[in-house]
């Protein structure tokens, strides 16, 4: 089981208060799915991939130091451990739905779409 | 300018002595001795003496400290020289790394991604670069370096799908810095901005 250490949860949701709030701004890394963000001293990734073979997806986490190097690793599937996994997708869910600018866009439909409503019926 | 400043010496002795006999012959007729006439000269020598000395050491100690700063400045463009060699060989690895990507031949891109970066964290650690490494720009290298390579060994390891164009603009990216850097180097000779 893997375990997700209590200052590793602390900073997962310190980066979702603030990635909720627009305050910083993710990026692609040249993984499918995945997402970056660089401090000073060092970066953190998140991964979700997809296992076709046994049918699993697997969400993964990575921390690196301030010469690249993997200080810590978790890597979790969705079958066998289900809560850690659910938590770490939630937290990628919100990264990707922030990259894409998904509220801003759909905003932007509703605007259009109440410019449409001023429009004299048919 | 050695043979001057003996000459220069020898004359101050000679105006000296001639002032120290001067000075014996107008001394007291009592007091006019050979032991006498030897004690003065001798006194005079011994006061001569210790001022050449004390000049000399004066003069060496500013050729030593000019000796040291010539050494530290050689030291300093050494390291340049060497920094400089160091930053076109990165260079010259982005290209195998790219050339690498584009024949899919990725266990020998890894290896040379890991050269890079063993490259790339020592210029971090000289000391002749810290004002162009001590930046958030070279931090993002070294983590977007560090996560290519995490990435194209977990493609290598498991096949996990790798976008190689993130790749390749990220080595491109590496490569623009590097290269202004090293021109920063050869053209003002020092680490400035």
């Amino acid at each position: 089981m893997a375990i997700l250490a209590d200052k590793t949860k602390e900073l997962i949701e310190l980066l979702s208060d603030k990635t909720n709030d627009n305050t910083i701004q993710w990026t692609k890394t040249s993984a499918d799915n995945g997402f970056q963000y660089i401090f000073k001293k060092g970066s953190i990734i998140i991964n979700n991939s997809y296992d076709f073979n046994l049918d699993r997806a697997y969400m993964n986490l990575i921390l690196f130091n301030d010469i690249g190097e993997v200080i810590e690793d978790t890597y979790v599937n969705s079958d066998e451990e289900k809560n850690y996994f659910n938590y770490l997708k939630d937290f990628h869910d919100l990264i990707k739905r922030k990259y894409l600018k998904v509220d801003e866009t759909i905003e932007s439909f509703f605007k259009e779409l109440g410019k449409d409503d001023d429009l004299p019926p048919i | 300018m050695k043979n001057d400043r003996t000459k220069w010496t020898l004359r101050i002795f000679g105006i000296g002595s001639i002032l120290v006999f001067v000075l014996y012959f107008n001394l007291p007729d009592t007091q006019k001795s050979t032991l006498n006439a030897i004690s003065l000269f001798g006194t005079y020598a011994s006061v001569f003496g210790l001022a050449v000395a004390g000049y000399q050491i004066f003069l060496i100690k500013g050729i030593s400290e000019t000796t040291e700063q010539e050494v530290k400045n050689t030291h300093k463009r050494i390291n340049q020289i060497i920094s400089v060699a160091d930053l076109s060989k990165a260079n010259k690895i982005v290209q195998e790394i790219q050339h690498f990507i584009g024949t899919e031949k990725h266990e020998l891109c890894l290896l040379r991604m890991r050269d890079l970066k063993e490259i790339i964290i020592q210029s971090k650690y000289s000391s002749n670069l810290n004002t162009l490494t001590e930046t958030d720009e070279y931090n993002e290298i070294i983590q977007k370096l560090s996560i290519d390579l995490n990435n194209i060994s977990d493609f290598s390891r498991s096949n996990k799908k790798v976008n190689f164009g993130i790749i390749n603009e990220n080595l491109e990216h590496i490569s623009t810095i590097i290269l202004n850097y090293e021109s920063n180097i050869k053209s003002h000779g020092n680490t400035s901005r």
